[in-house]
This record gives structure tokens, sequence and C-alpha cells, in this order.
């Protein structure tokens, strides 16, 4: 799934291994979700919204709505 | 009593014989006629005579109460169905050197006396129950290893094509092991890790010193604090707390058929099996200890713990059934924190990112 994780943390000048330890995870999951590997579980993405303040279709992409481009 | 005795000593004299003489009525058990009897006590024997110069000794041994009224004190034989003796009540006195106590309850409360043998009654009762309640904990530590192998590796395999096969991965997650409890996962009782493709955060032992962990808490959980859990879990195993707790919520009937190959209680069951607050609090001390050895930073898993133990339980609820989760416990592993400490990650970055993807087959992504 895509995210916008990557350009949020990057605003906040966080490296991944901040943002692990903010949301508790691993580095290797902040990782895997900002490359598209890895969907979170509901639970850390609402963490994840409730850490940047933001509703959660403004930080992940919905697979519906995507792009055509993108596919 | 004490005068009574005196006279029925073996060392009485001709005088005190006399003196007690006893009128007494008999039955021989084989006649109906009723003779009239004069009765001796000595401190071994009844003699008995009769007006017509007939005399009998009885041994003490062959002699016995027999319950009956209250007007007089009736003596039967041992050897003689029908032989009665029928001796006046004030007879006891004399006789009761001879003959011992009256029974009313049954030999050994007599012997004891009614209170004291209530009060003991209620002792034993009140063991019985204690060891209830305290025979898991004494059973569980003789309960052989092996017996407990086949019934831990069939619940691995209940979950089949669930279990994370990433060899990487599951080397990753043995060196965890291994990081907090150095030699855990060798030879023959040594520990078997298995991971779990269930989106459920958990992590459990199992009987035979399985321990399985889920996906989210590999996934989803800093490996720090993933360490801390499994340093609980491995603390469960050596502590035998899987097989108390079994014997605690199956009895040891169920353990044995258990044992026995007839897996009646199901997975879910074993998973969700619950420890006592004691065996948490161990478990809990246990961990903090190794976490220490490890020189690993128990502040990640005081923050998970304070993290489940506050969020929705939806998510976690697995967890929470097995591991009562309370802001104390969550302490208790903060408190261990120092600050002078240079903690060492629990694995090195290439180990974490085999252990992430150990659920991951081939290029496929994971799916939760």
């Amino acid at each position: 799934m895509e995210s916008r994780l990557r350009v949020l943390r990057a605003e906040r000048a966080w490296s991944q291994q901040d943002l692990a330890g903010r949301l508790e995870v691993s580095r290797q999951s902040v990782n895997a979700i900002e490359t598209g590997k890895y969907d979170p579980s509901l639970p850390l993405a609402f963490r994840i919204a409730e850490l940047f303040d933001l509703p959660i279709e403004e930080i992940f992409v919905s697979p519906s709505r995507r792009s055509s481009k993108a596919i | 009593m004490r005068r009574a005795r005196r006279r029925a000593s073996p060392t009485h004299s001709t005088l005190g014989r006399s003196d007690s003489l006893i009128e007494a009525k008999l039955y021989d058990g084989v006649t109906a006629h009723p003779y009239n009897v004069q009765v001796i006590a000595d401190s071994k024997a009844l003699e008995l005579r009769q007006a017509g110069g007939w005399n009998d000794r009885i041994d003490a041994s062959l002699l016995k109460r027999i319950d009956g009224g209250a007007a007089a004190l009736r003596l039967g034989r041992i050897d003689k169905p029908g032989w009665r003796l029928i001796l006046p009540l004030d007879a006891e006195a004399q006789l009761s050197p001879l003959l011992g106590r009256e029974e009313r309850y049954g030999r050994w409360i007599d012997r004891a006396g009614l209170l004291p043998a209530l009060a003991a009654g209620a002792l034993v009762t009140t063991s019985v129950v204690a060891i209830g309640y305290l025979a898991p904990a004494w059973i569980a530590p003789h309960v052989p290893m092996s017996w407990e192998r086949n019934v831990g590796g069939s619940i691995v395999g209940d979950y089949g094509n669930l279990r994370c096969r990433n060899a990487e991965g599951q080397r990753a997650l043995e060196a965890l092991v291994e990081r907090v409890a150095p030699g855990a996962t060798k030879g023959a009782n040594g520990i078997k890790i298995a991971a779990l493709d269930v989106p459920v955060f958990n992590a459990a032992a199992l009987p035979g010193g399985y321990i399985v962990v889920f996906k989210p808490a590999i996934t989803e959980t800093d490996t720090d604090a993933l360490a801390g859990v499994l340093a609980h879990e491995v603390a469960h195993v050596r502590r035998r707390h899987v097989t108390e707790a079994l014997i605690r919520e199956l009895g040891i009937g169920a353990l044995i058929r258990l044992f026995a190959g007839n897996i009646g209680a199901n997975a879910e069951q074993i998973v969700s099996l619950s420890y006592t607050r004691t065996n948490e609090a161990e478990a809990d001390s246990d961990a903090i200890q190794m976490l220490k050895r490890a020189n690993i930073s128990p502040k990640p898993t005081a923050d998970l713990f304070l993290r489940l133990s506050k969020e929705a339980p939806e998510f976690s609820a697995e967890f929470l059934n097995s591991h009562p989760l309370s802001i104390k416990r969550a302490q208790k592993f903060a408190a261990s924190f120092d600050s002078r400490a240079r903690y060492q990650p629990a694995l090195s970055r290439y180990q974490a990112d085999a252990l992430f993807e150990i659920c991951w087959t081939g290029a496929k992504k994971p799916v939760m």
C-alpha cells in the first residue's frame, strides 16, 4: 500500500529509527511500510495517524482510488 | 479410678481381692439361663466364680464392650458370639484399666477425644484444600519435559501452513532467544520457537518448551521489546509454569490423557492458558534479569506493556488474556532501566531485517 509516510517523516526531519521509536515498532516496520512492502494493522495505522494528527486516508492511499497510471 | 487400678493390680493382696468382688449375671451363649457369678478383675483377666465352685478365667483380650442399656455394663467375648456378662455400672471404674475406654464414635476418636478429633478433621480438610491449590506448583517440576513434547509439537503442527518458514527469519528469531537466554535453544530439552502468521498480537509458551510468537508481535513491535516478551516466555518454560497452568486448568487426569496422546484440549485453549499473578511476577523478574545480563534496554518492553494495558483490547485481547497486564508490571520493567548502562540492540540490523521478513515467502508481499 502506498503511503505518504516518508514525506511526513522527512518534513519533521525524523530518521526511520526516530519514527520507529515514536511508534514503538522496529525500524524494519517503518522501512517496509514506507516502501509499500508491508501493510500495517489497523491499530498501527491509527497510531501513525494520531502521531501525525491526520486522518488515515491522508497518510495511506486507498488502493481503489489509486490513479490508473500508478498501476 | 486410681483406687480401682491399685486394687486390680497383679500385686494385690488376698484381702484386696475379696474387696473387689463384683456381682454379675452371666449368659453363657448356649442356654438362655442367667448365672449369678462373682467377678474379680486383675490387670490381665477377669476371673468368674460361681457359688457351685465353678470358675473361669477370661483373658482381657477376648473381652469387648457391647453397646447397650445405660443401666448396666455389658461385656461380650470375641470368641463366643452369645456370651454376655452383665455388670453393675459402678464396676466400670474397676474394669476400665482392663477394658480400655468405652468406644462411642470409633476407636481413634475415642482415644483422642471428640474435640481434638474434630480439630484434627478440620486440619485434614484444610490441608486437602490447600494441596489442591498448591499441588500444581509441586507436581509441575516433576513432569518429564519429554511427555510434553508431543503436545507442544502437535499444537504447533495444528497451525500448519500458518507457520512462518523463512529460514533466515527463523535463525534470527532463535538468535533473539539465545541473546536473552544463552544456550536456551540447545540440547534435547531446548526451547523450540515458531512464528505464526496469525494476525493477533500474542506470544505464548506451550507444553514441551515450545514458544510461539504471532506475526504482529514481530512486525509491529520494537525488537528490544520482543526480546523482553520472549525472555518472559522463556521464564515461563524454565519455571514449568505451563505444566502448572495445565494442571490447574485441566486437572491432572486431563493432563495424563493429554500426554498419552489424546489431545482433548484444543490448541487455542492451551495457547490462552492463564498463569497466576505469582507466576507472572516470577517470569517478569526473570525477564528483567535476562535483559540486564544481555545488556538490552528494558524500556521498550515497559513501553509495550504500558501501551497494551491502556490500548483498547480488541487488537491485543489474546495477549491480555494470557498475560494480564498492569501499569505496575510496566513500571517494574521501567524501574530496572539504568541510565548509565550502555545498552546494545537485541539484534543486528541484518538479523532484525531477517526477523521482520520471517513470514515472507519468496518475493511475495506479506499480507496482514
